[in-house]
């Protein structure tokens, strides 16, 4: 019932959030923030050791 | 007007979701494809091909240790598979741990260059024939590489998605909210696949053919959709093979999909600019599936605010019941939120009573 209950709920948020987020998406590519694990860390070329 | 918009919207809105998912079901009726998988075994000719599989990292102490050795414990030649970290200079000691981890060679950037810069050293450093790309927090299943070379004995193959599965805290395939979404996405790959290819790879398990590999342009943010796309627009195929499985946990909660959602949306967005013959038909040999289930998706947050405000101009029995559902909906989604914000606020206080 409960589990249910939470789909009823859960469903519509997720289904609105997971939309918004497309709008946020497109906000986050104009803005240029869309690094994988730090958007900071991508200016420069890496020496590289191995 | 707004009847215009407000059918415009519906129709676009009911194809995306609906009306694709059956015309890939009839097409693929129609005009199957099927893929000439096999399976190689040292007693057939030169056996398996030789595989390099890199693993790009950033701060992964976390699951590194883990990971590699899911890496070695894969049913495949030791001798026929290269294991590649390259760590995007990790501060959390994921060095030291890959390091300690014997059978693994290590790439190293000392600065920060992104996860695109960190898989384009490693295959740089990659011998195989085959290249796997896979992310560091998922699991693969035993036999998954296996699966996932076979399908290279077909020669239209470039590339070759496996299926991520979501499981649930009880180890069940999730079943709610993002693992339902989850599991209609891929049904939908699986019927791209078989009649051409898929949009896109899976980023946890997929695998391409060394040479049809191009370095990936600074800051790209999905890789598992721009090289399979290339590899596409190059005339091959990049297919998805439900066989070849990894494994993750679903997140934990809808906010945290969120983000991670906003990140792949924003690398959609992205993926134009960086291959714009993609929109253009006669170059792409899977525009119809591109338009309907990447840039479809894009737009359906636009549509369903079309779909609302026309409805608010409309008079009439059936579209102020439309209304009166639309209302609904959104309430109960505001419902969820605050359920969800709650459910966060508990798990917080149980995490850290003394606060």
């Amino acid at each position: 019932m409960a589990g249910t209950l939470s789909k009823l709920f859960f469903f519509p948020y997720t289904f609105v959030l997971m939309n918004w987020a497309a709008v946020a998406g497109l906000y986050a590519f104009a803005r240029g923030s869309t690094g994988v694990w730090d958007p900071a860390g991508r200016k420069a070329r890496a020496p590289w050791r191995w | 007007m707004a009847q215009v918009i407000f059918w415009a919207a519906f129709v676009g809105m009911f194809y995306v979701y609906a009306g694709y998912p059956l015309l890939l079901a009839i097409w693929r009726q129609l005009a199957p494809r099927p893929i000439h998988k096999r399976h190689y075994s040292l007693s057939q000719g030169r056996g398996e091909p030789t595989v390099s599989m890199v693993v790009a990292m950033g701060n992964e102490s976390r699951n590194a240790l883990e990971k590699m050795r899911n890496c070695m414990e894969l049913d495949y030649p030791a001798g026929k598979l290269q294991i590649i970290a390259s760590l995007d200079a990790p501060t959390d000691g994921t060095d030291t741990l890959v390091r300690s981890c014997q059978g693994v060679e290590v790439v190293y950037s000392q600065v920060r260059i992104g996860k695109a810069g960190a898989l384009n050293s490693g295959v740089e450093r990659a011998t195989g024939e085959i290249l796997l790309f896979a992310d560091s927090r998922q699991h693969f299943e035993r036999h998954a590489l296996r699966e996932i070379v076979a399908n290279f004995a077909d020669e239209s193959v470039g590339a070759v998605s496996g299926e991520l599965i979501l499981l649930d805290e009880r180890g069940r395939e999730a079943s709610d909210g993002t693992g339902a979404y989850w599991r209609y996405e891929k049904k939908i790959r699986a019927m791209e696949s078989a009649i051409h290819s898929v949009p896109g790879a899976t980023g946890a398990i997929y695998a391409i053919r060394r040479e049809l590999f191009v370095a990936l342009s600074e800051g790209i943010v999905l890789d598992d959709v721009v090289i399979p796309m290339r590899i596409v627009l190059g005339g091959w195929r990049a297919i998805f093979d439900s066989a070849a499985r990894a494994y993750d946990s679903a997140s934990e909660s809808p906010e945290r999909e969120y983000q991670r959602k906003t990140r792949t949306l924003a690398g959609n967005y992205q993926l134009l600019v960086e291959l714009p013959e993609l929109l253009v038909p006669w170059r792409n040999p899977i525009f119809v599936q591109f338009v309907s289930h990447k840039l479809g998706r894009l737009l359906v947050p636009y549509g369903l605010a079309a779909f609302f405000i026309s409805n608010l101009f409309l008079t009439g029995v059936f579209y102020r019941t439309v209304l009166a559902l639309q209302v609904f909906w959104y309430l109960l989604a505001i419902v969820g939120w605050l359920f969800s914000t709650q459910q966060q606020t508990r798990q917080a206080a149980t995490a850290n009573p003394e606060a």
